[in-house]
């Protein structure tokens, strides 16, 4: 390996690149999921009358929706951790490493926000309607 | 490594790289800037003649009731303007400029896969043409660029036309998919030394991001418009509600694409922009680490919107608010373009030439186009002026303004990159402030016509509705904005023939496609540039470290670098000349014209491609018999060729694995059909076919599953040198395979299953589904062949085997795909019970 050439530094002890490549991913995966899984889910309980009663005193399909947008918050926010995390350990002289991390970063907020605000039209607008 | 070349390598490289003169050029030319200026040229044939159709409409809409055409001739007009611009102008040109600028932006000598290209550019020209003329026969398709069903289906559009927009249109997204396979292998693997992700120009960001977008959202739309295309010929029922179809399964799968699709082109021109204002403000742009955060996140949001589009379908207003806030949230990262420009422009020194005026006016008209999307974004606002001018004047300021403006601003930008001459920066501003101003004339006013009710799509009104002299300004203006838009054109004509020498950099800009001469040399870089910076022609201050490959053997070469920091790996082999690519474009296109003229023709078309394959691969199996190929010169990167390679995984590694994610598209969109349907069937499968039998294709499963082992065995074995277990391991997935075919025709030769695929939509998904992926496994079992012969003549090793591994990944992908297809075939309708 020519290390003359201007390369990022190996990657840094304390910075596992799983967690590196979770942070940059799974914010992504996250969001497509869970619209994939609350949007048909509407859809299938007007068409086929699922969930008719309530659960925690909220409709079944609130409760169910709101349930899955924690999960899916929780492990949006985690991924996020990571990538906060990983760029504590980095420095200037891993750039690239470090251009990841705070993408990873940046992207899991907009993720958990785009999921977070799914809670507003579950619980403020008819199930049916 | 980091030396030069002397002259006469350089004068060797000009032999190699020369691409041929001459008619023949046409059909044999492969070279990543021929190419890229053919689309380039061929896309703005088709704006011309789009705008032309624009017009026309215009000025049958100029006044009440007027009879300059008649209602066919103007839904023709409509919808070959519409399904022109999106398909045969935005994409393929934003596609023909990064196949162009992409090598030199990224300091590399070609493309990934310089036939594939080609191939492409021919799949988008014939499909073209063949659009085209169908107008001239008064035959074109009349249903509307998105060819909303049952409108398009076989009953209400009984005539030809639609028939070519569906089966076309599956065989110019061909075009569309193999640029942005080779676009993402070539950014990912062919990049400069030093070009990590961090230090990648914005525009190949932007390409990037769009080569993405459309691997994941074009199989949508081909398996629509097939769908659509086997209603038509075939008589299947996917959109026929009296049979069990669903005409809004077309909708969810044609947005799906086509949201996405707006974005596909406007993230390339928001590369442009940010490629093109740092040069005119003398200053680098500010925010680059949130241009790409912007990007990338638009990229990957925008498919979370596509039901936007079908806000007044019915659908539940609560499913409908979650496309609500996807819809307005990706106001932001758009927002962030805009800000940062603005932020470049204030903190550099701007140079008012035509580019950056071009620069400014998308900013203008893209702000515009943006706030009227948050608006239609909000379902009260969206049910109101649906289908109305409103929605007409909201999409042509974020097209024209986020698309063309930009593409003008690079075309003035880079006219001196293709051709080593200047244009005229007197009559760029007269043609910009023209079509500025034209522009707003024509669409702005839409908003108000549309607010009036004027519902779009119509082609005449009565008079005294308050819709006449807004119709008169708008045509007024559509004719400043065409006059504009010529000027520009005699711009490009007169700078062609007259235009001033260039110089190699005439902006003093700061990318790499301007460290070379203009127009480059045949072979872009005789020694390959090294990246330190973002800025590097900036940063290095005319001194730029290079990287040496000679040019050994004679053979066109470049470096193939790895993915993230781009550290040279390989010498990658890149193809001569040759006329595979447009032999392989005409028997496709046989194909597919087939489909639609006579089905009988199609198996000869099948035949014709499979002999064209044959030659494409055979001066490959020519190349590599040489023993030369496997005796490098002392300390050189390991050769990456196409039947044997070593080294890191090649760029034909790559392009499978994306050919895979398509792949796996497809057969998505095919299972969401199959559960759409479903879902709204009353009874599934219906009670004449009945549930599927389990033991047989059980028994199938297992086999084909048993098939990825003897695979998987092979390549391990040649990995330790074993040529023994690599010969038994092919021969064995092999038989597994075959037997897989031959049970599943007895399976279906046996069951109910031969009812027939067009009485119902149950028998057409099912019947689709399975007819899919089985062509898969035949076209595996004919590689195999071809790997299996190569593997009994020896010439892999335990260093030199990519083509197993290529053969083993897709061979692999095909049997996991069966799993779910399996799952959703045969054991839903028992865990799912059988309707709703």
């Amino acid at each position: 390996m020519d290390h003359s050439l201007p390369h990022d530094n190996p990657t840094p002890a304390g910075v596992k690149r799983w967690q590196l490549w979770f942070s940059l991913f799974a914010g992504t995966f996250v969001w497509v999921l869970h619209l994939l899984t609350v949007y048909p889910l509407t859809s299938l309980t007007c068409e086929w009358d699922w969930f008719p009663s309530e659960i925690a005193g909220l409709h079944g399909l609130r409760f169910i929706q709101i349930l899955i947008t924690l999960v899916a918050l929780a492990i949006v926010l985690q991924a996020g951790y990571f990538a906060f995390n990983i760029q504590r350990h980095l420095t200037p002289q891993n750039s690239r490493h470090l251009f990841m991390a705070r993408l990873g970063l940046a992207l899991n907020i907009i993720f958990a926000g785009l999921i977070a605000f799914a809670v507003v039209p579950i619980l403020a607008l008819p199930v049916c309607g | 490594m980091a030396t030069t070349l002397s002259a006469q390598d350089n004068e060797t490289l000009k032999q190699i790289w020369q691409p041929p003169a001459g008619i023949l050029s046409f059909f044999t030319a492969v070279n990543h800037r021929t190419v890229g200026l053919r689309y380039i040229i061929t896309g703005l044939t088709f704006f011309i003649l789009a705008g032309i159709a624009a017009l026309l409409m215009r000025l049958q809409l100029m006044f009440p009731e007027n009879t300059f055409m008649n209602a066919e001739l103007y839904n023709q007009f409509f919808t070959m303007h519409g399904t022109t611009m999106m398909f045969l102008f935005a994409v393929p040109i934003m596609e023909g400029v990064g196949i162009y600028l992409v090598p030199l932006m990224i300091g590399t000598r070609d493309m990934a896969f310089p036939r594939l290209n080609a191939f492409g550019y021919y799949v988008f020209l014939i499909s073209g043409i063949v659009l085209w003329v169908s107008l001239l026969f008064g035959s074109a398709p009349d249903g509307g660029w998105f060819a909303y069903t049952p409108l398009t289906g076989p009953r209400y559009s009984p005539g030809i036309g639609t028939d070519f927009y569906a089966t076309l249109l599956t065989f110019l997204e061909l075009a569309a998919l193999v640029a942005a396979v080779e676009l993402a292998v070539t950014i990912l693997k062919l990049r400069a030394p030093g070009m990590s992700f961090n230090r990648l120009p914005i525009f190949v960001w932007a390409i990037l991001v769009m080569s993405f977008m459309i691997m994941f959202a074009m199989p949508s739309l081909i398996t629509a418009s097939a769908q659509l295309a086997l209603d038509r010929t075939m008589g299947t029922q996917f959109f026929n509600p009296t049979n069990g179809g669903d005409p809004l399964l077309w909708q969810h799968l044609f947005w799906f694409f086509g949201h996405p699709e707006v974005y596909i082109i406007f993230v390339p021109a928001l590369g442009i922009v940010s490629t093109v204002l740092p040069t005119f403000v003398g200053r680098p742009i500010v925010g680059y680490f949130y241009l790409v955060l912007s990007l990338v996140a638009i990229g990957i949001v925008s498919f979370g919107l596509w039901v936007h589009h079908m806000f007044t379908t019915g659908l539940p207003i609560l499913g409908l608010s979650f496309f609500t806030i996807a819809s307005m949230m990706i106001a932001i990262p758009s927002g962030i373009q805009i800000f940062s420009s603005l932020a470049t422009i204030r903190l550099g020194k701007p140079v008012f030439k035509t580019p950056l005026l071009y620069v400014l006016g998308f900013i203008i008209i893209f702000v515009i186009g943006g706030i009227t999307g948050v608006m239609v974004a909000a379902v009260p606002l969206d049910t109101q002026v649906h289908d109305t001018y409103f929605v007409v004047a909201h999409f042509h300021y974020v097209l024209i303004g986020g698309a063309v403006f930009p593409l003008f601003a690079g075309l003035y930008y880079w006219f001196p990159k293709f051709t080593g001459k200047m244009l005229n920066e007197r009559l760029g501003p007269i043609g910009f402030w023209l079509t500025f101003i034209g522009f707003n004339v024509t669409f702005f006013t839409m908003h108000f016509t549309g607010f009036a009710g004027m519902p779009r799509r119509v082609y005449t009104y009565l008079p005294d509705l308050g819709w006449d002299m807004l119709n008169l300004i708008s045509t007024l203006g559509s004719f400043v904005l065409a006059a504009g838009i010529g000027v520009f054109f005699i711009d490009l004509i007169f700078g062609l023939w007259r235009g001033k020498p260039a110089g190699d950099n005439p902006w003093g800009a700061s990318t790499l496609e301007w460290a070379t001469t203009s127009p480059p040399q045949p072979y872009n870089f005789a020694s390959i540039p090294i990246v330190h910076s973002r800025d590097p022609l900036w940063d290095a201050n005319g001194e730029l470290e290079t990287y040496a490959v000679e040019p050994y053997l004679g053979r066109r070469e470049t470096i193939g670098t790895s993915v993230l920091d781009a550290r040279p790996e390989q010498r990658v082999e890149l193809p001569k000349p040759t006329i595979t690519p447009f032999i392989l474009a005409l028997a496709t296109a046989f194909t597919f014209i087939s489909l639609m003229v006579n089905i009988v023709l199609v198996p000869i078309g099948g035949i014709l491609i499979a002999l064209s394959v044959v030659a494409w691969h055979w001066t490959d199996i020519e190349d590599h018999k040489a023993k030369e190929v496997k005796q490098e010169p002392e300390g050189a990167l390991p050769s990456s060729a196409i039947i044997s390679s070593k080294g890191r995984h090649p760029t034909f590694w790559w392009g499978i694995l994306f050919l895979i994610l398509i792949e796996a598209v497809v057969f998505a969109s095919l299972i969401v059909s199959y559960f759409y349907l479903r879902a709204g069937a009353e009874e599934w499968p219906p009670e004449l076919v009945g549930r599927p039998d389990l033991l047989l294709p059980t028994i199938n499963t297992v086999i084909l599953l048993l098939s990825s082992i003897p695979i998987y065995l092979a390549d391990h074995g040649i990995q330790r040198g074993n040529q023994r277990r690599l010969k038994m391991g092919i021969v064995g997935s092999f038989i597994l395979g075959a037997m897989f075919v031959v049970i599943k025709f007895i399976e279906y030769g046996n069951v109910n299953y031969a009812y027939g695929w067009t009485r119902t939509a149950y028998t057409s998904i099912v019947w689709m589904i399975i007819l899919y992926h089985t062509v898969h496994v035949i076209t595996l079992l004919i590689k195999t062949c071809v790997v299996g012969i190569w593997a009994f003549q020896e010439r892999f090793d335990s260093e030199r085997n990519a083509a197993l591994q290529v053969n083993g990944l897709y061979w692999h992908f095909v049997v996991l795909i069966w799993l779910p297809l399996y799952a959703t075939i045969y054991l839903s309708p028992y865990v799912l019970g059988s309707g709703s």
